[in-house]
């Protein structure tokens, strides 16, 4: 079978969720829902976005008519896949009072054959990162820590995904994938990569197809799909370029985990404290953020105790609970702790950044604080770095 | 990953507010109800460096869980009520697990009513206990406060188990009062084999208490220390050890030598809640031992 | 073998061992060995202070005689410890009680000795006055940490 990238026209959108059908997947992908384009279960491409484009800015998020036919005109969804995978809440699993004994039962694990349709360069890496808190990849570098453990309800939900990617034609202004290196483009990290061409020339709207594993070109193989010309290469590579070239912002990522280690005192911490509100909206929205509160939910009266796992924020205050107090208490320190977790000590901790650029931060962010213009502050901060060598010479100077 | 049922045999109350419970594993059960493993579930295992990996806590499952090291902690759960990290208070038994609990919440306050014959549910073991092993052939200052004792007392066992491997052994036990000692008579017994030092102080002394006056870091200075060649293992509050780890290190010790066991919010145990995090730690899994030459840059940061 | 002379005792105490050879020597003049049986008072509170302590071995008991409770123990003072700063300051008064918790041997200081030298000699004054702050600022610290109460129960 050629590699050979194909062409399916935008009409035949129709026919992909049928094949998608036929093989039994539940379809996930963009749809508009109260004004926002969020990831739901969808059948039809009538429920794609189309001809919806958003307008992101710090603390705004729009939709807006683009005034043609795409499907997959917009930037990252205001929705994340990751409540599909890392749901909002899940119950780990179950146990019953049985006499002086308890049983146990699983939680709610549904496993269907699921196909994510329409995710961006920026999810795909995000889903990566999770897949590394959740699956029990190994850090390629740290602490050599012990092997990380797989938690099974995240595995049930992430197992045999079919996904089918986006090129990403419409980078919002809150965007920096190019910075960190998730996208727009998406590469073989789909089994199917889409390109949305020409969609303001309703007969001329088509995606070019590229099918890079065995299931992605098996699905292909079934559309009678065409060869795609160098015409359609050439404007799937001006779709890539147009992207990159509107990408709305940038991170300066070289040498910025140590740059932020060394920046723990940092006075601009104080700054952004003063605009942050610590409602951990970033935090709700980010797709890699994965801190949770785990506790048991009985129902006493009927016997039924269940362990649940729920998102929780660093932004909370009782996240860094001791008993008698937080240690997070200041916004300060909450802040400095997402922050440099995605940017810094995610790398010491899985091997990779915990940010992939996808902006949701900044948008939702109902103070409009930027995380890109944050690490510019901290990088032309003078703040000294807490000063070296004084774990030799023993305590100097603490106050009596 | 669930927990394993256990059944608490003993109770004893070693304070007011403090028992030391025993759990013995569930009795081996016959084939065919050892649970179907949950798919993706970690496998128990021993790593190379011989500590515990948290093993897939199985309903069902024909035996109890991997061996506690000394330093390392389970999840006790309670029925209904939740679970909260807590260290071995004994290790090296065969099968049985001894945890010390002070009642400071709502699961612990649980865990400290259980009786003999409740069920107590276990995950773990947790975590990068003391390594003791780096204490052989030098001398050692094990240094406890208030429940920060419970956690240190496998190493007291350990060293007292093999005596002629380590050098000279000090152990220093601060508490508020001559009462909330823990382990009271254990104490007193090993203050008269003379096996190792025991110095006790005490914050407020009752009128009854001929015993030292003061903090833990008071005793040290009346220590002899060879500091190239002491170790030390400190478990308290976060204060007191901080206190200690300085006034040692003024002395010469080295940071790496100085072990500290920090305490934060602990949900999952396996790194994944995020509740843990010191920096780039999480202290589930790479603590809640760690060296004074890692802590001290990351606790120097406030609300770090 | 001959008998240890009193700067070479100083020298093996803690609070004296990096003092100068020449201070030393000149605090050996104002020195004596002194022993206290268990339960002997080495200070009555309100009494003149002329001297300090320095302890070789034994415990001291330091607290305030309270009416119907007795000696009420603040904090016990060990081998290589100092007790005693009251010398110092005006009005050279005991402010607290101490005994002998066991057979205690210290080396007693004599102020009537030591502080017309001090004042003679500004360096060596300097030089033992840090010394005493340093002893004076561990005390206070302890003080402090026990206000902290760290191991008591939390009040929330």
């Amino acid at each position: 079978m050629s590699n050979r990238p194909l062409v399916m026209a935008a009409h035949d959108l129709g026919a992909l969720f049928g094949v998608l059908a036929d093989d039994g997947y539940e379809v996930l992908g963009p749809t508009v829902h109260d004004g926002a384009i969020v990831i739901e279960a969808i059948t039809q491409p009538s429920q794609l976005p189309r001809g919806w484009g958003d307008a992101q800015e710090p603390g705004s998020y729009r939709l807006v008519e683009r005034g043609d036919g795409a499907y997959f005109g917009f930037a990252a969804p205001a929705g994340t896949w990751k409540r599909h995978l890392f749901e909002p809440r899940a119950v780990l699993w179950r146990s019953r009072r049985d006499g002086d004994g308890v049983v146990f039962e699983p939680g709610e694990h549904v496993r269907r054959r699921r196909a994510f349709l329409g995710i961006r360069g920026c999810d795909l890496a995000a889903i990566a990162v999770q897949d590394r808190v959740f699956c029990g990849s190994p850090a390629k570098s740290g602490s050599g820590s012990p092997r990380r453990s797989a938690d099974p309800v995240y595995g049930a939900k992430r197992e045999g995904i079919l996904f089918i990617g986006i090129n990403c034609s419409d980078p919002a202004s809150t965007c920096f994938c190019t910075s960190m290196g998730t996208g727009p483009a998406i590469g073989e990290r789909a089994d199917l990569s889409l390109t949305e061409l020409d969609p303001a020339l309703p007969d001329q709207h088509r995606f070019l197809v590229h099918a890079t594993t065995d299931r992605g070109r098996a699905i292909a193989a079934r559309m009678n799909l065409a060869v795609a010309t160098d015409r359609d290469l050439a404007s799937a590579t001006a779709v890539r370029d147009g992207a990159i070239a509107s990408m709305g912002r940038s991170m300066d990522t070289e040498d910025l985990p140590a740059r932020l280690r060394e920046a723990a005192e940092d006075p601009r911490w104080d700054d952004v404290a003063r605009r942050c509100l610590s409602c951990g909206n970033c935090t709700m929205a980010c797709p890699t953020c994965f801190c949770a509160d785990v506790s048991d939910q009985p129902d006493v009266a009927a016997g039924v105790d269940e362990r649940v796992r729920e998102w929780a924020s660093c932004f909370q205050l009782d996240h860094s609970y001791l008993h008698g107090g937080s240690v997070r208490v200041s916004t300060k320190a909450r802040y400095r702790q997402w922050m440099t977790h995605k940017l810094s000590t995610w790398w010491d901790q899985f091997g990779v950044s915990g940010c992939v650029g996808c902006g949701r931060c900044i948008t939702f962010c109902p103070v409009g604080i930027d995380i890109t213009e944050e690490v510019r502050a901290i990088r032309a901060s003078k703040s000294v770095p807490l000063e070296e060598g004084t774990a030799e010479t023993g305590e100097k100077g603490h106050s009596r | 990953m669930r927990p394993v049922l256990y059944t608490v045999t003993s109770a004893k109350r070693e304070m007011a507010s403090t028992m030391t419970i025993t759990l013995e594993p569930p009795r081996q059960v016959g084939i065919g109800q050892t649970g179907a493993a949950e798919p993706g579930a970690a496998q128990v295992g021993i790593a190379q460096t011989g500590v515990a990996q948290p093993g897939a806590a199985e309903p069902g499952a024909a035996q109890g869980l991997v061996p506690i090291a000394p330093g390392q902690f389970n999840m006790l759960w309670s029925w209904g009520v939740g679970e909260a990290p807590i260290s071995a208070s004994q290790s090296g038994l065969d099968g049985a697990l001894v945890h010390t609990v002070r009642d400071v919440g709502g699961v612990t306050k649980a865990l400290c009513a259980k009786q003999p014959g409740d069920v107590v549910g276990v995950r773990g073991p947790f975590g990068r206990g003391w390594d003791i092993d780096t204490a052989r052939g030098q001398d050692l200052i094990v240094v406890g406060g208030g429940i920060g004792l419970a956690p240190l007392r496998p190493v007291v066992h350990t060293i007292l188990a093999s005596r002629s491997d380590f050098g000279r052994v000090a152990l220093v036990v601060g508490a508020r009062s001559a009462a909330e000692l823990l382990f009271r008579s254990e104490l007193d017994c090993w203050w008269r084999d003379r096996a190792i030092t025991v110095r006790t102080i005490v914050d407020r002394p009752s009128r009854d208490w001929h015993g030292s006056i003061g903090i833990v870091t008071n005793e040290l200075p009346r220590l002899e220390i060879d500091p190239g060649r002491t170790v030390v293992m400190v478990c308290g509050p976060e204060v007191m050890m901080r206190f200690v780890a300085l006034n040692l290190i003024e002395r010469g010790v080295a940071p790496e030598a100085i072990q500290v066991s920090l305490e934060r919010n602990m949900q999952c145990a396996v790194g994944q809640c995020g509740h843990c995090q010191l920096a780039g730690y999480f202290l589930c899994r790479d603590g809640p031992v760690l060296t004074w030459e890692v802590a001290r840059p990351l606790l120097e940061v406030r609300e770090l | 073998m001959r008998p240890i002379t009193m700067p070479e005792e100083l020298a093996h105490h803690r609070f004296f061992e990096k003092f100068p050879d020449e201070l030393r020597r000149r605090l050996a003049e104002c020195s004596n060995n002194v022993i206290f049986e268990k339960g002997v008072t080495v200070c009555t509170e309100g009494t003149p202070a002329r001297s300090f302590f320095a302890i070789r071995t034994g415990r001291v008991s330091v607290g305030v005689h309270v009416p119907s409770r007795g000696l009420v123990s603040l904090e016990t003072l060990h081998r290589g410890d100092i007790m005693g700063w009251s010398w110092v300051l005006p009005p050279y008064r005991w402010h607290f009680d101490a005994i002998a918790l066991e057979q205690v041997r210290a080396i007693e200081l004599h102020a009537d000795c030591i502080l017309p030298y001090l004042e003679e000699d500004p360096a060596a004054g300097f030089r033992l006055m840090t010394s005493v702050a340093t002893i004076m600022e561990e005390r206070i610290d302890s003080a402090r940490m026990r206000l902290l109460d760290l191991f008591g129960e939390s009040d929330d």
